[in-house]
């Protein structure tokens, strides 16, 4: 029983130390970790409708904002609204601020209008827009409307055949061919002005991503640098590490083999914690890390309170086994009081908070959690397995 | 277990806590706080010149400008002297005179070319900081209604007042210190917020199981005494614990972080202070009277009855 508990304890360190030295020397697990804006950089845009908005148009608007913003490859861009006509995006990672903000910021309609001004159809009667290379004309967008548009476009090209159509994106003209068939197809393309695939790629994602239900103006734009400059990542993981070390090694003076615990309870902590976010899609802001840095301190409180009243009930005369069961039951009561409120706090700050203090909600809701199952369960379950050995049975070794 | 007299000494913790908080409160209305870039707008610049200039070279240009207020920092792996990277945060500018300082940089320093170009536009004073206000308020009032049912109203008032105690001392010394913020400040006020919080029921725990069993005739003052002294090691400890990892944040962590842990350092331990010597007292106060109300109240009839 003895020897197997302490293999187990063994195993257990040597599987930890292995997934740190898996996830920071072979495969990096910053690779995984998608940086917020405020340690990425990028760019901060907020829109604000121009007219009168409803919550519907803000929605909409939102959705499409969101759309296009995934098809200009953002991976994680963080849309919101804000009051009642404002569209804050943020899009981290993203270089060219005037090509971002054309992108998601323009209405997008496009219109069809006859020689006499009359609109024949607008980007509603489209189904769809996708761009190639055509080896006449170079890189165009090719446009499918659906049945009503089909009809509309049949009859004008009927009407006003070999004569000149114009097309319109917002106020602007970007081209007006001359009709040489009637189309009936429900098909056309446009071919002007576009001087590679890229920019034809990007006018197709406008248009399907659809019109904006409202026109909308930049209010603000900023190119936001990382909070953590080049040089600083490398000194705040620096500190970062120093920090942990000073954890580790401050629990080990203090608590000798119980601290040790402590110490693979708290490396277990951090793994959950990040292969949460990672799993969960979350993306890391500034705020982030100072929540998984308050529930580390947490979990770190809530291992000195147990190892306190453990000695507590060793004082009081108990065997090590019994201090061990009081210790736990008499701490758990305060760790769950401590960890529901801050639970419930946070809970309520991510209901009621914006984007800053929603990214310090989840990681400390998501570390609290952590921090319950392994500053309590994994400890608990450590010291059992090495409850029968000298380490826990000497008194001097155990607690210090 | 130690045993010293945290309720005796009431008085004087109290005038402690006091002077702290008119100090925190005067450095807070008097200095002010020290606001970055990020709350009053303004322009950053990363400058890459095609030779390593000087400080004092882009400040020159910078006063013949009359741009005060301006902050020059030469950036890269190594800094000495001179680097060819610098950073220069400026207030707002009109575009006039911003391209007048370009021009004037481009002349007088030498050649460069910009490689980051962050105009902010403060908008962290306004509508999100109001938000955010809010937000907390309303999570105080969740802990408050949490902690009445799991406590006790006298429990959950003290509770969230030496909270936000923490809190306002915080940005009182902040202020009064005088270092700039950035956003960062948010983060560090929510983290002190949350540490406080933890701190707070750890301690109250232990007064209300002593509290239910209680010896008869313990005195309220022995009974807070004799809790504040059993969770004094664990205070210490995990106040340690978090100040050692904070200070290495502060040492080794850059400017862009300074802020952040600096204010952290600060709240975490005042926060470890109040739990022991601001909220204990004051709850052991309230709920002191209470009880020498209920015990006069108990004796008058008696004495009626006489």
């Amino acid at each position: 029983m003895r020897g197997r508990g302490i293999v187990g304890l063994i195993l257990i360190v040597v599987v930890v130390v292995a997934v740190y030295a898996y996830f920071t020397a072979v495969n990096p697990i910053t690779r995984y970790i998608k940086e917020g804006l405020d340690l990425k950089g990028g760019v901060h845009v907020v829109l604000q409708a121009t007219g009168p908005a409803t919550l519907a148009d803000m929605k909409k608007a939102e959705t499409i904002i969101a759309f296009r913003a995934n098809k200009f490859g953002i991976s994680e861009p963080a849309i919101q609204l804000q009051g009642n006509n404002q569209i804050v995006a943020d899009l981290a990672g993203v270089k060219d601020q005037q090509a971002a903000i054309k992108m998601i910021g323009q209405t997008a309609q496009l219109t069809f209008k006859a020689p006499n001004g009359s609109v024949i159809l607008t980007g509603k009667d489209l189904t769809s827009a996708s761009a190639s290379l055509d080896q006449a004309v170079g890189p165009i967008v090719n446009l499918q409307f659906n049945a009503a548009g089909t009809r509309a476009f049949a009859q004008a090209t009927k009407t006003y055949l070999n004569k000149t159509i114009s097309i319109y994106l917002d106020k602007s003209l970007i081209e007006s061919p001359t009709v040489q068939q009637v189309i009936t197809g429900g098909q056309a393309m446009i071919s002007g002005g576009f001087s590679n695939l890229t920019q034809a790629q990007q006018m197709a994602n406008l248009l399907n991503s659809g019109a904006l239900p409202i026109p909308m103006h930049i209010i603000e734009a900023q190119t936001v640098s990382p909070t953590l400059g080049q040089d600083s990542v490398a000194r705040s993981a620096i500190a970062g590490l120093v920090s942990m070390a000073l954890i580790i090694l401050i629990m080990l003076g203090i608590y000798r083999y119980a601290g040790l615990i402590a110490d693979i309870a708290l490396s277990i902590y951090l793994i959950i914690v990040v292969g949460a976010l990672i799993s969960f899609g979350a993306v890391l802001t500034l705020p982030g890390v100072a929540g998984i840095i308050l529930s580390a301190a947490i979990a770190v409180d809530a291992n000195v309170i147990i190892f306190a009243r453990i000695r507590d009930e060793l004082r009081a005369g108990r065997t090590i086994g019994a201090a061990i069961d009081h210790g736990f039951k008499n701490a758990l009561r305060a760790i769950m009081d401590s960890n529901v409120s801050t639970v419930i706090a946070a809970s309520v700050l991510y209901y009621f908070g914006t984007g800053e203090v929603r990214g310090f909600a989840v990681t400390l809701i998501i570390g609290v959690l952590a921090s319950f199952v392994t500053a309590v369960g994994v400890t608990r379950y450590l010291l059992r397995l090495s409850e029968g050995t000298v380490l826990v049975r000497n008194p001097k070794l155990f607690l210090g | 277990m130690p045993r010293f007299d945290f309720i005796g000494n009431r008085r004087t913790w109290f005038i402690v806590s006091i002077v702290v908080l008119v100090v925190a409160i005067g450095g807070f209305f008097l200095r002010g706080l020290n606001l970055g870039i990020d709350f009053t707008g303004g322009i950053t610049y990363n400058l890459t010149f095609d030779r390593p200039v000087s400080v004092a070279q882009v400040r020159t240009v910078l006063s013949e400008q009359h741009i005060s207020d301006a902050l020059v920092q030469l950036v890269g792996t190594e800094v000495g002297q001179t680097s060819k990277t610098v950073l220069i945060e400026t207030p707002s500018l009109h575009e006039s005179a911003r391209y007048s300082l370009q021009n004037a940089l481009q002349q007088k320093v030498g050649k460069y070319s910009i490689t980051g170009l962050n105009k902010v536009t403060g908008t962290f004073s306004g509508e999100l900081v109001r938000a955010g206000i809010l937000a907390v308020l309303i999570a105080s009032l969740a802990i408050v209604l949490y902690m009445m049912i799991r406590f006790d109203l006298r429990f959950a008032l003290t509770g969230i007042a030496a909270i936000f105690y923490d809190a306002l001392v915080t940005l009182g010394l902040v202020a009064l210190i005088h270092f700039q913020i950035s956003q960062n400040i948010v983060v560090a006020v929510l983290i002190i917020i949350g540490y406080s919080l933890n701190d707070r029921i750890i301690i109250f725990d232990r007064i209300r199981e002593n509290m239910r069993l209680r010896k008869r005739g313990e005195s309220l003052a022995e009974l807070t005494n004799r809790s504040l002294n059993q969770t004094l090691a664990r205070s210490i400890i995990t106040a340690v614990v978090v100040i050692a990892a904070m200070l290495a944040l502060l040492l080794f962590g850059g400017t862009s972080t300074e802020d952040l842990s600096a204010a952290i350092l600060i709240g975490v331990t005042f926060g470890a202070y109040s739990s022991i010597l601001f909220a204990s007292p004051l709850w052991y106060i309230w709920v002191d009277s209470v009880e020498r109300a209920t015990q006069t109240a108990k004796r008058s009839p008696a004495k009626a009855g006489r």
